[in-house]
């Protein structure tokens, strides 16, 4: 320092000033503070954790209708596979006199469909057999259409529709004798319809079907025959060359046809068709929850010890934390399965520390004097004089810290379990996600000072781990098991915790 | 209430972003901080904010301390960079200019001496806040931080010569200040 001797009225000054404290820091002060920068690391590392939940959701998601897709097309294929295990239900067999009574609602689509379906003779011959009962079925439809057509002097749709027709089985060059021979033959017996119906072996919801807005069902006038047989063959050729029928498809057709034939003609739905279609709903309803139940393997309910977790254990005594947890497997397939669920976990601890206050120097003078009399060495003086004052500069003063730790983890993992009908081991692995929360309670005896504070964090763990189960009665069973897990945060002071775990599980599959 | 502050533990807590160890760091801080403040602040609200500032500076750069000097000292030159920079910012440095030397009088400084000797430390900071933002950024360079004034001049962007001009001004300043004090305490007797 520079400064000039003489002045001394800055030196008294920065004396003065230089170690002096103005007031010590309260709750609002730290709160305000946190609020301007902690917070916003804080919720920067909340979002990135938030990130692992919302993966686990979106896999556990994608894993659940990967597999419920799969399951619907393989049940789908093995009912088709058998005929005989039909659902032949009154409101299906009404189904095609619906159509027939609301011909006008068969859209573009549906007709191309049709005359898709009907294009390929080949598969149609070798499913029904001699009597070509689809084609006939489906030629009902349009022949009620075309007669109705008729009657009102459409003589080209009448064609269009007749060739749509006649292309199940024959090409669209047909003559118009031809047309007419066939439109003849229009009326069929019911018997036709019933057997049908009888083949038809289940409603199955065409998810994917779009439902696009029927045309005009009575077509452009103006057009002429050859547009309209161009436009047929552009749909027969572009959209489902060389596809299989699928009798599903054919009676999603059907329900569409009524669906668009009601709202085209604006007419109010009949109420066998309201029947029809409620009774289907609930027939693909009750398939559905067939299939959620299926899938999951078995359910579990544990209680769980996971000893020391904690944020903050420095100095602290870790928590033993107990809690409850409900999980969810699902099978993927024998072997394999995904599992899910959540846990609570919930601590009280209590701690006592040690704080250390600067303390008054006033007798340190009078201490000298007192090692001085009663040692005559120097050396020995010194050596006491350094430990006197370090005993008596201090003062100790007592802390009790109240620890209050929660955690609500979601576990996401994969798992392989081996064993027989009774005993079953598996090995996982996967993510755990927990938030955690620790409120501490800090008692000065001293002060009689109480603060309380809390910290929260969104934690995520990979972890591995393994579980025994036994059955005992039923579809009950006895489980136990342990994970390992590794937290990634950086601000925990011990990252590595193991956690226990043992209690019921029900089996579904 | 300062909990137990174990420097290494604390820094290491505070460069993980544990807000439980900032609060301790903070808490430790605090009042030395603010005085600090309050010095290079026109009042208490704006030494409040010059705080907040500095402390998230302190935190952002706790990295970077190497304990190549104290802790206490390296936070201390963090929030006094962040005053003179807020002081800079806002072009609050209007200096006047010093033309007699008639008042760098040094005779009668004994007296003011022993006045300063029994003002707390709290008016003094109220006397110090009561400068012109250049004259009170000078002064505490100068007499707290123990600055030259070549160092002044660098941290202030401005001429040794003006660093000594603002200083002697400053201290007529203080000198008639603490007459004020002097006779508002002789009027109540």
């Amino acid at each position: 320092m520079q400064m000039q001797e003489d002045d001394k009225i800055f030196k008294v000054l920065g004396d003065k000033l230089r170690n002096y404290e103005a007031g010590e820091a309260s709750d609002a002060d730290w709160e305000a503070f946190q609020a301007v920068y902690p917070a916003k690391k804080e919720k920067k590392r909340a979002f990135i954790w938030f990130l692992f939940p919302l993966l686990g959701i979106s896999l556990s998601l994608l894993a659940w209708f990967t597999y419920n897709y799969t399951f619907e097309n393989k049940k789908t294929q093995t009912v088709q596979n058998k005929p005989n295990t039909v659902l032949s239900t009154p409101d299906l067999e009404k189904t095609p006199s619906n159509a027939k009574t609301k011909p006008k609602g068969l859209s573009a689509d549906s007709k191309s469909e049709l005359s898709e379906l009907s294009s390929n003779s080949k598969l149609t011959s070798q499913k029904l057999n001699n009597n070509n009962l689809l084609n006939s079925n489906k030629s009902k439809k349009v022949r009620s259409y075309n007669q109705k057509k008729s009657n009102d002097g459409n003589q080209i749709e009448n064609k269009i529709e007749s060739k749509l027709i006649g292309n199940s089985s024959k090409t669209i060059n047909n003559t118009k004798a031809h047309l007419v021979e066939e439109n003849k033959n229009i009326i069929t017996p019911n018997k036709e319809k019933n057997d049908l119906t009888s083949i038809i072996p289940i409603v199955e919801p065409k998810k994917d079907l779009e439902l696009k807005p029927a045309l005009d069902p009575v077509p452009d006038q103006r057009k002429t025959e050859a547009e309209l047989k161009n436009q047929i063959s552009l749909n027969q050729t572009s959209k489902n060359q060389g596809k299989e029928i699928d009798l599903s498809e054919i009676k999603s057709d059907v329900k569409e046809n009524n669906l668009n034939a009601s709202d085209t003609a604006q007419k109010p739905i009949s109420e066998k068709q309201n029947q029809g279609d409620s009774s289907l709903i609930s027939q693909v309803k009750t398939k559905q929850k067939l299939n959620v139940n299926l899938l999951i393997k078995h359910v579990d309910l544990n209680a769980m010890l996971a000893p020391g977790m904690s944020i903050y254990n420095q100095s602290l005594d870790a928590a033993n934390l107990a809690g409850l947890g409900l999980g969810l497997a699902f099978g993927i397939n024998k072997h394999w399965y995904f599992g899910t669920g959540v846990n609570y976990m919930y601590a009280n601890t209590q701690s006592k520390i040690q704080k250390e206050v600067p303390h008054e120097y006033s007798s340190i003078s009078k201490i000298d004097t007192t090692l001085k009399y009663d040692f005559s060495s120097s050396m020995i003086v010194m050596n006491m004089d350094t430990h006197y004052q370090k005993h008596v500069g201090t003062k100790i003063d007592e802390l009790s810290i109240v620890r209050k730790s929660q955690v609500l983890g979601i576990p996401i993992i994969f798992g392989y379990s081996i064993g027989n009908q009774k005993t079953e081991l598996s090995l996982f692995s996967g993510v755990q996600n927990d938030w955690l929360v620790e409120e501490y309670t800090t008692n000065n005896f001293a002060t009689k000072a109480t603060e309380t504070f809390t910290n929260q964090k969104l934690l995520a763990a990979p972890l591995v781990g393994f579980g025994f189960s036994r059955k005992f009665y039923a579809n009950w069973a006895l489980n136990l098991g342990m994970d390992y897990r590794h937290y990634l945060s950086s601000s925990l002071d011990k990252k590595d915790y193991w956690r226990v775990q043992a209690g019921i599980r029900y089996h579904l599959k | 209430m300062k909990l137990a502050f174990n420097e290494k533990d604390i820094i290491e807590g505070c460069i993980r972003g544990r807000s439980d160890s900032q609060r301790i760091f903070f808490q430790y801080f605090y009042s030395g901080m603010l005085a600090l403040c309050k010095r290079y602040a026109a009042n208490d609200d704006e030494a409040k904010d010059l705080l907040q500032e500095g402390f998230i500076k302190v935190f952002d750069n706790l990295p970077k301390f190497r304990g190549e000097s104290s802790l206490k000292t390296w936070v201390s030159r963090v929030m006094v960079n962040n005053a003179l920079n807020y002081i800079k910012k806002n072009n609050k440095i209007q200096f006047v200019s010093f033309d007699s030397s008639s008042d760098l009088d040094f005779a009668d400084d004994a007296e003011y001496v022993e006045d300063l000797e029994v003002i707390h430390p709290e008016m003094l900071i109220e006397l110090i806040q009561e400068l012109p933002a250049g004259y009170r950024a000078i002064v505490n360079l100068y007499a707290v931080e123990g600055f030259t004034h070549k160092q002044i001049a660098e941290a202030l962007g401005i001429s040794e010569g003006t660093s000594k001009s603002q200083l002697a001004k400053a201290r007529i300043f203080l000198k008639k200040s603490i007459d004020k004090i002097k006779v508002h305490a002789d009027a109540r007797g």
